[in-house]
């Protein structure tokens, strides 16, 4: 046998640590230049609007009220975020829109409901029909892409079979159209609205522990689970809180424009998710996050009345829509390949 | 019965270097890997690769199979056949790059050449007779139709080494592909290895199990915090071991401390789920029990039944907190610190506190100020580096995201501490850190199960050591009554 002594005898000189260029800092301050830049594409792009067209595109007015009309999207845009966020696709979201406007709309105009009761079986709605996503997703596996493109199906169809796919018109009570139309401080309540759901969401998401476990689970849902996360409940809680969102939005249209499109909830996702993703590539190094998206979404809308003002054929707008989605995807992806760090979009399939 | 084993003088020492490595430098961040690497693989020589968990190992291997690149140093791979030319080296790493969904001739031709084929078609015919011409020269006779799932993990090994033969492969690297085999594959493996370095080629093997290194290597080479520490003939099993031992990795707690252990808080009752089990085990406060064994000797399913991560098919598990009617917590530190640990883009802070919620947050709003006090108590009693809660987790080294795993149960002041792999790829200073982590743990009467194939790991600090090998526990030895050696051979 050998000896303890005999066998090791050091051939390799250990040597100094040589110093070693401080890469990440370099990489950070290339990271922004990026996303300014979009942001100054943007910018740009509103400068350019503006000047040829003056006040008709760059004024408060037109501001407030393209952003009143279309605070739908940008409440859409923060709902899609939530379950995005938690790691999950919700592709229902513009159906669970389109139906509650369609089912408000009903309520208020054709079966008299008041319009507290009919705030109520609304957010109800939403509660369902997130309970039914999270159901297909968390318990029966099935997935959430998947999942909710069929009960996106589901939702768009009773939509059709409630208003029989006609535009549903009529009479509202005062006070629920006030909601829609009325201003506060000069600023149209569904802006004031827009900016309540922001910082009720950036606190939900920020300053709970039910938002660091969406993050969380997000992040890594087989270490959350052994962490003691109970996955399946957060993600339940997460899909929900996506529908009572979309189910607002929808709420908040039919009050705006008095009347529900039957057909109007599934445009609403190109845009909706064109802000979360857009969101999470300019306002933040690809992580998602509820006022980013509320922003983005913001920009997206404002930028398509820049077209419209221009008398950009309206064939344009979702071309464009479809380009800043898949633009932003690119972009993080790009971001997050050189900062060598994981994706947290989620795996369509 | 151990034995030290004649090892016959190495052949092939004056034969041709078919690998040269020289002053082979490799840092991440600020963290130097490979602190100038000297390594000599010859023609006809089966050659061992060793070292310790962090000591640089797999980043060599990673360097040689051409993942990353060197930050200095060369690397000068010659043909077997002809030394004046330059040849190839093939790597078979552990999960042995083969997809079980496949074919065996499917699987064969995945590679950067893709398949033999003609006018821009798969040329069945030709592929087969390539594989079974392949499969040959590894003595294995297949069906190249045969769908690989139905191949043992023994004979799928061999099957990536022919892949590489045929690939033209003048050095082979075994990268730890023996510890998921049961000895006798491995041996098979391993005698096929030795046969085709007689014939001409170079072997490198990496592998925990000694008693290999020492019946099939003529050479082995050491590394230790990234440099050379041994280089030359293979040792007996004890001197290979004694190597291990001067590395500093062996005990944090004095021999014969006597355990002061309390009631018992884990109880597995005839447990059992798929492969493993029954099993009965149980650990009491104050108490560390390490459970060793092989990769596939189902220790970390174990591990997994013993935080309650997975539901046994049938049996109990019982755990009691430290007063009746309180509810008894679980801090669990999972065996795959990257697909089951870290939460990957979020900050320290949050990998943290994850487990702890409720007890660092005990109401819905979650303030930074209450986060920051106890995220700071657990970073310094870690020193986890740097000592920043708001970088991302995965800016961490290896190390250090391990700490915050260990920091995450610590929070949690857990009645059960379940530690797969705790010092899995962390560096000697680490080691140590954890070391001292489970005895703090220990001494606050919390109940601890190490689950580890590192007997090193496993004898450093426990005061029970329990075997489990094909699902079931073999034998359990007092912490001063255990043969290292004699538990090296149990395990592997």
């Amino acid at each position: 046998m050998a000896s303890t002594q005999s066998a090791p005898v050091p051939t390799g000189s250990p040597v100094a640590d040589a110093p070693v260029p401080d890469e990440p800092a370099k990489r950070r301050s290339a990271f922004r230049v990026d996303r300014y830049a979009t942001l100054l594409f943007f910018a740009l792009f509103f400068v350019v609007v503006g000047i040829s067209k003056g006040s008709a595109f760059l004024s408060w007015d037109n501001f407030s009220l393209v952003l009143a009309d279309n605070a739908n999207v940008a409440i859409l845009a923060a709902a899609a975020t939530i379950t995005l966020v938690a790691g999950q696709f919700d592709l229902s979201v513009g159906a669970v829109a389109g139906l509650s406007s369609v089912l408000a709309s009903h309520f208020v105009i054709e079966a008299g409901t008041p319009p507290l009761v009919t705030v109520l079986l609304i957010l109800a709605l939403g509660v369902a029909a997130g309970l039914l996503n999270a159901f297909l997703v968390a318990v029966a596996n099935v997935n959430a892409f998947v999942a909710t493109l069929g009960t996106g199906g589901l939702f768009s169809g009773v939509a059709l079979w409630v208003s029989g796919g006609e535009s549903i018109f009529g009479e509202m009570p005062k006070s629920f159209t006030d909601a829609g139309t009325t201003s506060l401080a000069g600023v149209p309540l569904p802006i004031v609205f827009v900016i309540a759901i922001g910082l009720g969401l950036w606190t939900l998401t920020r300053r709970t522990v039910v938002g660091r476990f969406w993050y969380a689970v997000g992040a890594n849902p087989e270490a959350s689970g052994l962490a003691g996360v109970r996955v399946r409940r957060v993600t339940t809680y997460a899909f929900i809180a996506t529908s009572v969102l979309a189910a607002l939005a929808g709420l908040l249209a039919s009050a705006r424009f008095g009347s529900a499109d039957p057909a109007a909830g599934p445009d609403l996702l190109l845009p909706a998710f064109a802000g979360a993703f857009l969101g999470s590539a300019i306002l933040s190094d690809g992580r998602f996050t509820v006022v980013g998206s509320l922003l983005a979404a913001s920009l997206i809308v404002l930028a398509t009345n820049g077209l419209d003002v221009m008398g950009v054929n309206f064939a344009v707008k979702p071309m464009f829509n479809g380009a800043v989605l898949v633009g932003a995807v690119a972009l993080t992806e790009y971001l997050r390949r050189r900062s060598g760090r994981r994706s947290l979009i989620p795996k369509a399939t | 019965m151990v034995t030290s084993i004649e090892h016959p003088s190495a052949p092939h020492r004056d034969a041709a270097p078919l690998l040269s490595i020289a002053g082979l430098r490799k840092s991440f961040g600020s963290t130097p890997v490979l602190r100038g690497i000297d390594f000599t693989a010859r023609a006809g020589q089966v050659h061992g690769l060793l070292g310790t968990n962090g000591a640089g190992k797999s980043t060599m291997i990673k360097v040689l199979a051409g993942h990353h690149d060197a930050d200095a140093g060369t690397i000068d791979v010659r043909d077997h056949r002809q030394v004046d030319s330059v040849g190839r080296i093939g790597v078979v790493h552990q999960d042995l790059a083969l997809v079980d969904a496949l074919t065996v001739r499917d699987n064969f031709h995945l590679s950067r050449r893709g398949g033999l084929t003609r006018a821009g078609l798969v040329d069945v015919r030709r592929e087969r007779g390539a594989v079974t011409n392949a499969l040959r020269a590894v003595n294995l006779d297949l069906d190249p139709e045969t769908p690989l799932s139905e191949l043992t993990l023994g004979t799928k090994s061999l099957l990536a080494v022919a892949r590489l033969l045929a690939n033209d492969a003048d050095v082979l690297l075994l990268d730890e592909v023996t510890a998921a085999l049961t000895r006798r594959e491995s041996s098979w493996l391993l005698t096929e290895m030795r046969r085709l370095a007689d014939e001409g080629r170079a072997v490198i093997v990496v592998s925990h199990r000694l008693h290999e290194i020492v019946e099939f290597c003529d050479e082995v080479t050491l590394l230790r915090d990234g440099s050379v520490a041994y280089a030359g003939p293979t040792p007996d099993l004890r001197g290979l071991h004694a190597m291990f031992e001067s590395g500093g990795a062996r005990p944090a707690r004095e021999a014969g401390a006597e355990p002061r252990t309390g009631p018992v808080a884990l109880r597995l009752d005839t447990v059992s789920r798929g492969e493993v089990g029954p099993i009965d085990l149980t650990v009491r406060r104050g108490e560390v029990v390490s459970v060793v064994g092989a990769l596939s000797s189902g220790l970390y399913e174990l591990g997994h039944l013993a935080a309650a991560a997975t539901k046994p098919a049938s049996g109990r598990r019982a755990l009691s907190g430290r007063e009746p009617g309180t509810p008894a917590r679980c801090g669990f530190v999972p065996e795959d610190r990257k697909a089951l640990g870290i939460l990957p883009r979020l900050d320290v802070a949050a990998n943290l506190t994850i487990s702890a919620e409720r007890r660092v947050f005990p109401r819905l709003w979650a303030g930074p100020a209450s986060e920051r006090r106890s995220v700071d108590v657990v970073m310094d009693d870690l020193s986890v580096h740097p000592r920043d809660p708001t970088m991302k987790i995965e800016d961490l080294s290896g190390g250090n995201q391990q700490k915050v795993l260990m920091g995450r149960t610590q929070l949690l002041d857990p009645d059960l501490l379940v530690l797969c792999e705790p010092t899995r790829g962390v560096d000697v200073g680490t080691r140590h850190a954890i070391y001292e982590y489970i005895e703090s743990a220990r001494a606050s009467g919390a109940a601890i199960l190490v689950v580890t194939i590192d007997v090193d790991d496993a004898l450093a600090v426990a005061d029970r050591v329990v075997v489990i090998e094909s699902g079931s526990i073999t034998s359990t030895h007092h912490r001063d009554e255990v043969d290292p050696v004699a538990l090296l051979e149990k395990v592997s």
